[in-house]
């Protein structure tokens, strides 16, 4: 059985961006209803590439296209091709399981386990099997609490449950939980609209560091974010790619006209 | 200031272009000098050389004028943040005005190679230029160090410059009244202290904006 | 600006008016409620009270050698001995109807009594000894005070005379009357003063744990898989309806089921815990399988996408996330299903769970009875004994049932999580 849990991925010192995810005229339907047109977009590797878009662009549709989310739903359907380190995600042969072990998902309320801290990162190294032993469970737990930047605030409460924590603290505790599997990629939808402005920054500053190891992709709908957060922008619109490229050049001249009037907050 | 953003990278970027704008201004000092210099010396060659060395300005002015208009495009600076980048591109403008008006000097220098001197005109020029060069210091470290009373300080030696630019104006009339061969000179050198003037208007633009970005307020002319 | 904020006095006065008038209905609805509760309930406590108390009269029995062999003690005709005492003790009494009501003062299993007190003690033997003896129902009734002796002797159930016996035991001590251990250790018996409810209480009790067994597993597994696995299409749908439906079918009619298939078809024993609790089981299958899938309905969908997010299979992020959290609302409906069963009478009627059972059954395919049967045994008894006896089994009925109840409330308080 094929299994993406395999792939080794060699990253390449030249400093060129390495695409890691690469989709070539996605189709998504909701029964007659088309939700994405044709999407042909490739992802860099440890880098974050945002996607932007008013409501009902089919932002969130691509991404759930990505760790395959979109099979939940009995009326959708996906058409195209979306490779994950050159391999097809859709290929019948695929576990989606151990996909969704090497694309994890943040999102946008924090929904952590009603279990205590510790229970909710090990889950997903206890089912996958990654782990012998306990000792060898509390380091990846308390590596994935540093990892993102929990672990001062409740190392000595690690027994406590989940829900227990403030808004800004239960998004890091999903975020850890998500790198726990170390997978490939991270994709985040929404992770920061239920959160005040401090928890946000917070957490913005660790999706920085957390790009050094991890590949990230965050639908937002807020453009300023993608602003300070991503250095590839993706510009959805009415299920249409219409414009990607690097953040600075988005935010500062955009190609198309579309782009302009969405950054710029004019109705078109 | 002792808080840092909670995004580290928001700090990273702010500095960077403090960094270059100070490297902006040295470089633009050390224009200043070595075309004072050159005159002084009637030294063609190192007029020359700062004639050639504005590019590297300008070059620096586009550089930075980037990055401060990504800066607000990207984070949203509000309040100080917001202040302090607009003030680099103001500055920066100043300062690339300032490294012209060294150019020009330089290109005079060469104009008035065969032509005759007047040792105590050239004299007050470099006096002059090393004021403003003392004030372009002053400013900066004003910036840097949001000090206010740096800032000020370098306002008010723009009043020295010019009456040192009024008395040299008179000077020169005289030169010129007394023998029409000196005329073509005196005319370089009227325009080069006039060059020298504005510098030092430069520079009270350039407090002035610092002003702005410490406390906020525009000041009135 | 102050317009703004003040509506004219009328209408603020006509709100105030239907405010106060909803609050009135209110307070009123709810006061016929409790009323209607406090009588019921008073009612019943009070008839049945006085169950609790169980007379004794003292009889001087002759054990010396002649009457009781020490080495042979099960020999003797302890029937016989008590006849004998209760001759001696009112040597007045001559004629056969007469001598009949005299052994009617006591119960009927006075020989047992004797023995068993001698079994226990055998030290009395050898002389006259003062032992105390369990009082027949009527007289029962009558040291309680249930018997109004101002109405003329035929209206009675106790004659005169044994009125005066009982007044002259009485005189000198020798009745007395103590709390009724027997009322809980004792089965079923055509005497009243000897009938007890254990029989019946271990009947329901091993009933539903028959009932339990079954429909716990089974309806939880079904309502998962119907709320969780199964693909939403007609087919489910109509499976809804039929669920729903079932609730509502009158029990009677699950009775007639278990008649015809699991006693006549299956030939299983009939009368017995195993037919009760698996007909029971498919009343409260329905009922449980509903509370089930409105649990797991309010688990939000967030903790499965959550779950489902980390790679974990759909029975994972089911059994692992979605049940634990729907677990106070399965629990509350599985007692609330199963408070019903208890009280259910018309399909244990119909299996056969109205015979009189008087030993204590111990396993589930010996022949028993339920609470709810028994009290309607004993409500239709014609003993005037039977009618405290019957309102004290309600109030055990109804005690069994709020200690169901609190053991929900406990068990989902102790099972609630916050999400």
């Amino acid at each position: 059985m094929d299994s993406l849990v395999d792939i080794e991925i060699t990253p390449q010192m030249s400093g060129k961006k390495n695409t890691i995810i690469s989709a070539r005229n996605v189709d998504v339907f909701y029964g007659e209803k088309q939700a994405l047109n044709s999407i042909t977009l490739d992802i860099p590797e440890n880098k974050v590439t945002s996607l932007i878009g008013p409501s009902g662009c089919g932002k969130s549709t691509f991404l759930r296209s990505i760790n395959r989310m979109n099979d939940l739903v009995d009326i959708c359907r996906v058409e195209g091709e979306i490779k994950i380190a050159g391999q097809d995600i859709y290929a019948p042969e695929v576990d989606v399981v151990a996909l969704r072990s090497q694309v994890g998902m943040v999102f946008q309320k924090p929904n952590p386990f009603p279990k205590s801290i510790y229970e909710n990162v090990a889950y997903g190294p206890k089912i996958h099997g990654l782990t012998s032993g306990k000792n060898e469970m509390e380091e990846v737990v308390e590596w994935s609490l540093h990892k993102a930047g929990l672990w001062e605030e409740v190392k000595d409460r690690l027994q406590e449950t989940g829900t227990g924590l403030s808004g800004g603290q239960q998004q890091r505790l999903c975020i850890a939980r998500a790198i726990a599997v170390k997978p490939k990629v991270i994709l985040m939808d929404e992770p920061c609209s239920a959160l005040d402005p401090i928890a946000t920054a917070i957490i913005e500053e660790l999706i920085d560091e957390l790009r050094k190891n991890f590949t990230i992709i965050i639908v937002t709908h807020s453009m300023q974010q993608a602003a300070r957060v991503s250095q590839r922008t993706a510009f959805f619109h009415m299920g249409n790619l219409v414009e990607s490229g690097a953040t600075k050049t988005i935010f500062t001249s955009p190609n198309d006209e579309r782009t302009q009037n969405y950054i710029t907050g004019r109705i078109g | 200031m002792e808080h840092t953003h909670i995004v580290t990278r928001f700090d990273k970027d702010l500095n960077e272009i403090e960094t270059l704008l100070v490297e902006m201004a040295d470089k633009v000092s050390e224009q200043i000098k070595q075309s004072a210099k050159a005159l002084q010396n009637g030294d063609i060659a190192l007029a020359e050389m700062v004639s050639n060395g504005d590019s590297a300005i300008n070059k620096l002015e586009e550089r930075i004028d980037k990055k401060a208009i990504c800066l607000i495009a990207l984070r949203q600076p509000m309040a100080e943040d917001l202040r302090s980048a607009i003030t680099t591109l103001k500055v920066s403008t100043s300062l690339e005005r300032m490294g012209d008006y060294a150019k020009t000097l330089s290109y005079r220098t060469r104009e008035l190679d065969d032509l005759p001197t007047m040792k105590p005109v050239l004299r007050t020029i470099s006096e002059m230029s090393d004021k403003i060069c003392m004030m372009l210091n002053l400013v900066m470290e004003g910036y840097v160090n949001r000090d206010l009373k740096k800032a000020a300080k370098a306002r008010e030696a723009d009043q020295e410059i010019n009456d040192k630019t009024d008395a040299l104006f008179r000077e020169l009339l005289t030169y010129m009244m007394e023998n029409p061969r000196n005329i073509e000179a005196c005319t370089h050198l009227l325009f080069i202290s006039k060059n020298l003037e504005r510098s030092g208007d430069q520079i009270t633009n350039i407090s002035e904006q610092v002003h702005y970005l410490i406390t906020g307020e525009l000041l009135e002319e | 600006m102050t317009n703004m904020l003040t509506n004219p006095s009328r209408l603020r006065k006509s709100r105030a008016r239907i405010e106060t008038r909803f609050k009135w209905f209110g307070r009123i609805a709810i006061g016929i409620s409790l009323t209607f509760l406090f009588v019921m309930v008073g009612s019943i406590v009070l008839k049945g009270k006085s169950a609790l108390v169980s007379s004794d009269v003292a009889i001087i029995v002759d054990l010396n050698a002649d009457a009781v062999d020490p080495n042979d003690i099960h020999a003797t005709r302890f029937d016989a001995l008590m006849k004998k005492s209760l001759r001696e003790m009112f040597s007045e009494v001559s004629s056969r109807k007469d001598k009949k009501k005299l052994y009617g003062l006591l119960s009927v299993d006075m020989g047992f009594e004797l023995r068993d007190q001698i079994l226990q003690n055998p030290k009395l033997l050898g002389q006259p000894q003062k032992l105390w003896f369990t009082a027949s129902d009527d007289v029962d009734l009558f040291l309680k005070g249930s018997v109004d002796r101002a109405l003329s002797e035929d209206n009675r159930r106790i004659s005169d005379m044994e009125i005066s016996w009982i007044d002259s035991l009485s005189e000198v001590g020798d009745t007395r009357s103590h709390f009724n251990t027997k009322f809980f250790t004792n089965g079923d018996s055509r005497e009243p003063e000897l009938a007890g409810i254990l029989s019946a209480l271990m009947g329901s009790v091993l009933t539903l744990l028959v009932c339990f067994v079954i429909s716990f597993p089974i309806a939880i597994l079904a309502a998962i898989y119907l709320e969780e696995f199964a693909p939403k299409n007609k087919l489910s749908a109509f499976i809804e309806v039929n669920i729903n439906n079932l609730a509502a079918v009158p029990s009677i009619v699950f009775g007639l089921l278990g008649l015809a298939v699991l006693l006549n078809v299956f030939d299983l024993p009939r009368s017995t815990p195993l037919v009760g609790g698996l007909v029971l089981s498919l009343m409260t299958l329905p009922t449980i399988i509903i509370a089930a899938r409105a649990a797991l309905r309010a688990v939000p969908p967030s903790i499965r996408e959550a779950a489902l997010g980390m790679g974990a299979s759909p029975v994972q992020a089911t059994f692992h996330h979605v049940a634990p959290l729907a677990l106070p609302g399965i629990l509350t409906g599985t007692i609330v299903g199963m408070a019903q069963a208890l009280g259910e009478t018309a399909p244990l009627l119909m299996i056969g769970m109205v015979a009189f059972i008087a030993d204590v059954p111990s396993s589930i395919v010996e022949p028993a009875a339920a609470l709810p049967v028994q009290i309607f045994l004993w409500a239709d008894a014609s003993e005037r004994a039977f009618v405290e006896k019957t309102s004290a089994a309600i109030i055990v009925l109804l005690v069994f049932l709020v200690v169901m109840n609190l053991l929900a409330i406990y068990l989902r308080k102790k099972f609630e999580k916050r999400f």
